[in-house]
């Protein structure tokens, strides 16, 4: 049966063929929104964890949230040293990490912060970041890599590196009188963090200076002194750990209604939840669109079937005379069609696993999506499944036809 | 059962069948109407008729394609026209053999597959119709290597013979063959019909061959004119012009 289904739609190759094509790309476009709607949310919720409140100038909440965790956009403003101080000193702040943004290597973004970093900061499910070869930075011109960072440069433990001012890849003004030297490259996380050159405060203090000054301080490196001279004025926004996530909405409208500097603190997960909101419109747009796409593909295989009918019908005739049942040309329709989509079900996948292995570097890069390719999520496997008993629900038009033709088939098919 | 039945390979009662349901139920004439016909088992019968005889009707009624609209019909017995429509169409596959006019086989697929398609309905081993086919095809001059070619790349001549052997193949008590050739050529039809007679003495198969071309008429033991059979006031006047 079916060897024979496959035969028959052999036989028919051209259009098959096509119908085959806009199977295809229906499902996987269906597939991939799916998909990367998925991951995308993944993506974005592991990208932050433990962390109470995100303070920095006031702006959007949202736009606070993608400068500070997801390395998108430049900050609006910056924040006072003295009220980065300030929040620290709290109470019920058991710690908090400065950022401050603004410069790139090399098309990554650099962020300078401190120690605390790499003490505090989480990903995923609390997991803290974790050096996969050297050590934290603990002077002005060290810095500490993320994973991608250091694959796609080949940087090791050890390599010098000019950081430019601004975020593009190309920058004409080079900060060339200030290497920085490799100490630690961070394992992989697949966060913003792999993308991210890490340095100190003072260092992004130090790159700033005039030329002169500059010089002054590479001649008298590591000095305590000095160090304290580059402590900066500004930064870009502190992510703050609280001892009691109780006092977080009290702590929230404090920092917010703070009366030596305009501040704003949001709840990551309270401005994730805002983007998503965001997101589901074009979400379910996104989704409707694609399933309309199915739909009209599916019903091109009806289409295809039904036309194909009328050739057929000697085919039928010939299956009636040597015993096929109606119900039995009525199955071998819903072979050939069930044969076909399942063609496309996996052509689909394996197209788009594919094509995610291929494109992960620059969604991740560009986008800041990190995808896993693994279309095998219990996610995607119902939508296949889903589709295919929506086809076999088209598929019993052009059945039900070819079972009244072989009701209806006789020998005098003379004509 | 009675005895008489058993030698009966076709047996026809007040058959009454029309196309035109609706002409049926206002009690008009009918497409075709059979008082009473018997073939025994084992006989071979020239059926000869004009087209619109309704000589096809009576091979898609005997087939189990089509049912009678009242009458019986009962093949080797069993009383087909009385089946539920599953086990008619298991019937045909295991007691009924066609051949008709031309497109007999599936274009797309081998000709052994085609047989074997037959075989798989008719509950033959899929693997005796290797040796099957290898055993008949010198018979029916056809090169054995042709198995593996698809019924299309035949020619016409070619696929008639293949048709015989399909419809052979669930060795059928009963064989139907409508026209089968009609579009052969003068010395194709005459190895075709010899063929064809010869295998059905072999396995005393009851052959029931429509025509009308009466040249044919001369292969065969009995020979019936459809409009003696059919008793359709239509046909009779039909038969008598011709």
């Amino acid at each position: 049966m079916l060897s024979f289904a496959w035969d028959s739609l052999r036989s028919r190759r051209k259009s098959v063929l096509l119908t085959f094509f806009s199977l295809l790309i229906s499902i996987s476009v269906l597939l991939s929104v799916e998909h990367i709607r998925a991951q995308a949310k993944d993506s974005f919720n592991r990208t932050v964890s433990d962390i109470d409140l995100i303070v920095g100038a006031p702006s959007g909440q949202l736009n606070l949230l993608l400068y500070s965790i997801f390395r998108m956009g430049s900050p609006t403003n910056n924040i006072s040293w003295e009220s980065f101080e300030t929040i620290s000193q709290q109470n019920q702040v058991e710690w908090t990490i400065p950022i401050s943004l603004g410069d790139s290597h090399q098309g990554y973004r650099v962020l300078g912060t401190s120690q605390a970093y790499f003490d505090h900061f989480k990903y995923g499910k609390k997991q803290a970041l974790q050096f996969s070869e050297g050590e934290a930075f603990n002077s002005i011109f060290e810095a500490v890599i993320g994973a991608d960072v250091a694959k796609a440069l080949g940087y090791k433990v050890g390599t010098e590196m000019v950081i430019a001012h601004g975020i593009g890849s190309v920058s004409f003004k080079n900060h060339d009188y200030a290497p920085f030297v490799v100490t630690g490259v961070l394992a992989p996380t697949g966060t913003p963090v792999d993308k991210t050159v890490h340095v100190t405060l003072a260092g992004i203090e130090a790159i700033h200076l005039a030329p002169a000054a500059l010089a002054n301080i590479l001649k008298s490196q590591n000095d305590a002194a000095t160090s304290a001279s580059l402590t900066p004025s500004s930064i870009s926004a502190v992510l703050v750990g609280l001892e009691s996530k109780m006092a977080v909405f009290t702590l929230q409208r404090a920092i917010n209604n703070y009366p030596q500097d305009r501040l704003m603190a949001i709840m990551p997960g309270v401005a994730l939840a805002e983007l998503w909101q965001m997101m589901g419109m074009v979400e379910n747009v996104l989704i409707i669109i694609s399933v309309l796409v199915l739909i009209s593909s599916l019903i091109g295989l009806s289409v295809m079937l039904l036309s194909s009918m009328r050739e057929r019908r000697r085919e039928i005739a010939v299956l009636r005379i040597i015993g096929a049942s109606p119900f039995t040309v009525f199955s071998l329709i819903m072979t050939e069609a069930m044969l076909l989509v399942s063609v496309s079900v996996l052509s689909a996948l394996g197209l788009l696993s594919l094509t995610f292995v291929v494109l992960n570097d620059w969604l991740s890069a560009t986008y800041g999506l990190f995808i896993d390719a693994n279309l095998m999520t219990p996610n995607t496997l119902s939508i296949a499944a889903i589709v295919i008993a929506c086809s076999a629900i088209t598929t019993l038009l052009p059945a039900i036809d070819a079972y009244r033709t072989a009701l209806q088939s006789n020998l005098s098919t003379e004509s | 059962m009675p005895d008489h039945s058993l030698s009966m390979a076709i047996n026809v009662e007040g058959l009454r069948f029309s196309y035109d349901k609706q002409q049926q139920k206002q009690g008009l004439r009918a497409d075709l109407e059979i008082g009473e016909w018997q073939v025994s088992a084992g006989q071979h019968v020239f059926l000869r008729g004009e087209s619109g005889s309704g000589k096809s009707t009576l091979l898609n009624l005997l087939a189990g394609i089509l049912t009678p609209d009242s009458g019986s019909i009962t093949l080797l017995g069993e009383p087909v026209s009385t089946l539920s429509s599953r086990k008619r169409d298991a019937f045909r596959a295991k007691h009924i053999g066609v051949v008709y006019q031309q497109f007999n086989l599936i274009p797309f697929v081998s000709v052994l597959k085609n047989v074997q398609l037959a075989a798989h309905f008719g509950k033959t081993k899929a693997s005796d119709v290797g040796t099957f086919l290898s055993d008949l095809f010198p018979r029916l001059e056809l090169p054995i290597e042709c198995i593996n070619k698809k019924a299309s790349e035949l020619s016409v001549g070619q696929q008639q013979r293949v048709a015989i052997a399909r419809a052979l193949v669930n060795n059928p008590d009963i064989l139907l063959v409508d026209e089968p050739t009609s579009a052969l050529d003068a010395n194709a039809r005459d190895a075709f019909m010899k063929v064809l007679i010869e295998l059905c003495k072999q396995y005393n198969t009851t052959l029931l061959f429509v025509s009308h071309d009466a040249y044919l008429q001369s292969y065969f033991e009995q020979v019936i004119d459809m409009a003696d059979l059919n008793t359709t006031s239509n046909n009779t006047r039909a038969g008598a012009t011709s």
